[in-house]
């Protein structure tokens, strides 16, 4: 009871006062919410990033050079593309060294009418030397799809009798994948065999035109490189030995990536920026709310020090106040900022245009901990100048209630 | 208990010097009822201010219980007035978002560490007939109400000497004489008391009274 005595009338001094005391804790609300909504943005789209990269599992991809955007956005963004290069080309690169594997893949969409479940992506393999997606299957217990099977991510439900339609025809779904919380959940897998099917199939022609056999139809090539061997050198070889009217060219990972994550660097440096300039603007709120009203209440610190309180205890009992509206204000700004994450998050990534949000309850807890404590430092830094001048001022001044 | 020896405030006014208190000798032991009188201005709160070491003499010596107040630290002289020196202010010295029985015990609970003096309070709280008002906030009191319960939350925690500066201006007959019916009844218990007013009709029989003009002070 001695200890909280402080801690005791700060909080009756803070109640009694509640215009200035809520005027203060939204003071640091705004800053706790805003901090961890900018921290939640930022690390979801790293996180996002980084799973993709890490899924891939290939070290330097070739694409045809115009579609190197799509390409990354139908990795990064989940837009659904459909590009593709004739696989002749291919010849001019085997034999790079370095190189430990490599595989084709081939990027199909199909469209949102009547003829097709979803628009998905729709993601060929080529069972033989495929490195990547058959790890996959071999990690998640599925069998490899035979022709006219699809494997689908874990966010694409199936029709009622368990297939999925694309241009009219019926695909049996024969495995779902577990949940990445990569965009790879929204695609559809199947092996060059059924891919052939699909680019055979009248609706695909009228709607994307004759393509010919699949297999020789390849939109990217997956490459991973031997131990030890720097991937911006493959690249770099690969390019060099591509002849100048070829389409195509190789790009590292992040290479390709290299836009999302320009943006995801800004977007850090931005809400950092934007945090620094709203905690100094918090804080100069409440050192003024602070300074006017412990100015008007000098004469409460005079009573007190008439009757014994040393200036360290009129200090702590400022300082008090402030660590009070700075736990209220980051505690309220922080369970607003869970609570609103929780329910409105799908709009959130809808309205932000970003693949998705982390929603894991530990990240935002332990997240929730540091936007509290910067919140609790912002309102004792703004307390200080209070507490110093409560402390250092002559009593005489206290006790005529006079400005400070 | 209380001694002081040639004690002098010196403000400035316009730069021009004046002394608020001028060269005071004055001596007071347990048991003792002193009334201070004088004219408005004559210095009295600045000498009683200089007793409990708020403001700092520009000369002289201020000894209680044969320590010189003028040399102690600012902590000393905390811990001095959190104990042994309580000290009523002039006008209003309610703290306004506390009740009344908080008023009384919360600042002695946060200078000295004091946490039985609840007892204590309702007991002077039922002895001033302000039992009921014990939860009421102070704007709620009269102003003959709310210096009561400043003098109950002076006595509450048992100190030697105390100090009250003008615990009975604007106030009606009744209530002064409450006030001083209790200061005579401390006093007779062994206390020093200190007070000083310009009301010259609640002077007693039994009092000690000085008169200050222009910061001297002499016994009347
Ligand atoms: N901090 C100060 N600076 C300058 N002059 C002061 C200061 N404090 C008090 N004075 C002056 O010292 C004189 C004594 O003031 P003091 O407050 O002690 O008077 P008082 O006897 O208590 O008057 P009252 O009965 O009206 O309360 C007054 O003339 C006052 O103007
Ligand atoms: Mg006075």
């Amino acid at each position: 009871m001695k200890q909280f005595v402080t801690l005791n009338m700060a909080l009756k001094n803070l109640q009694r006062r509640p215009v200035r005391s809520w005027c203060m804790i939204f003071f640091v609300f705004m800053l706790a919410a805003s901090l961890f909504f900018c921290t939640v943005l930022t690390d979801s789209l790293s996180e996002s990033l980084e799973k993709t990269t890490n899924r891939m599992g290939a070290d330097v991809i070739v694409v045809p050079e115009e579609y190197e955007k799509d390409m990354a956005d139908a990795l990064f963004q989940g837009n659904i593309s459909s590009f593709t290069f004739d696989k002749q080309w291919l010849g001019e690169i085997t034999g790079v060294e370095g190189i430990a594997k490599s595989s084709p893949q081939l990027y199909l969409r199909t469209l949102a009418a009547d003829c097709c479940s979803t628009a998905v992506q729709l993601i060929a393999f080529d069972p033989e030397t495929d490195f990547i997606i058959t790890s996959w299957l071999n990690d998640d217990g599925i069998e490899l799809p035979k022709k006219g099977e699809v494997i689908v991510g874990s966010k694409i439900t199936p029709e009622t009798d368990g297939n999925v339609i694309f241009f009219n025809k019926p695909y049996k779904v024969v495995g779902q994948l577990e949940e990445t919380r990569s965009n790879y959940d929204a695609c559809v897998f199947m092996t060059y065999e059924t891919a052939d099917e699909i680019v055979h199939s009248d609706k695909w022609i009228e709607a994307f035109g004759e393509a010919g056999a699949a297999e020789n139809l390849v939109s990217c090539l997956m490459i991973r490189a031997e131990q030890g061997i720097d991937k911006n050198d493959i690249a770099t070889k690969i390019n060099y030995r591509l002849s100048k009217d070829c389409p195509v060219r190789a790009y590292t990972m992040n290479g390709l990536l290299s836009g999302a994550m320009n943006t995801v660097n800004s977007m850090d440096n931005y809400s950092s920026i934007l945090m620094i300039l709203i905690s100094i603007l918090v804080i100069a709120a409440l050192v003024c709310i602070f300074t006017i009203t412990i100015n008007e209440r000098t004469k409460e610190f005079g009573i007190l020090a008439s009757l014994g309180a040393g200036s360290g205890k009129l200090a702590g009992l400022v300082l008090s106040e402030g660590c009070m509206i700075g736990l209220a204000g980051g505690l309220i700004g922080v369970i607003f900022s869970i609570v609103g994450l929780l329910i409105f998050g799908n709009t959130i990534v809808v309205l932000m245009d970003i693949p998705k949000l982390i929603t894991a309850l530990d990240y935002l807890l332990i997240l929730g901990l540091k936007c509290m404590a910067l919140a609790l430092v912002v309102s004792i830094v703004a307390s200080l100048y209070s507490a110093w001048k409560v402390s250092r001022n002559s009593l005489d001044t206290l006790i005529k209630g006079e400005e400070m | 208990m209380l001694n002081v020896k040639n004690l002098t405030k010196t403000f400035d006014r316009q730069n021009r010097h004046f002394d608020a208190v001028h060269e005071v000798n004055f001596s007071m032991k347990g048991g003792d009822f002193c009334v201070l009188t004088g004219p408005s201005g004559c210095g009295k709160s600045t000498f009683f201010h200089l007793l409990c070491g708020i403001t700092k003499a520009d000369g002289g010596e201020v000894f209680f219980d044969k320590k010189d107040i003028c040399k102690l630290s600012d902590k000393e002289l905390a811990a001095l007035r959190a104990e042994k020196i309580s000290y009523v202010l002039q006008g209003d010295s309610l703290l306004p978002n506390f009740t009344v029985l908080e008023n009384i015990c919360l600042p002695h609970q946060l200078s000295c560490g004091r946490t039985d003096l609840e007892k204590k309070a309702m007991e002077l709280l039922s002895h001033f007939g302000l039992e009921a008002m014990a939860n009421d906030y102070p704007s709620n009191l009269s102003g003959g109400e709310r210096r009561r319960v400043a003098i109950a939350r002076a006595f509450v925690h048992d100190p030697k000497l105390i100090i009250a500066d003008e615990p009975t201006s604007d106030l009606d007959e009744e209530n002064t004489a409450m006030i001083i019916d209790f200061f005579q009844q401390q006093a007779k218990q062994g206390k020093a008391i200190l007070i000083s007013t310009h009301d010259l009709s609640c002077l007693r029989p039994g009092m000690i009274r000085y008169q200050m003009e222009k910061g001297c002070m002499k016994k009347a």
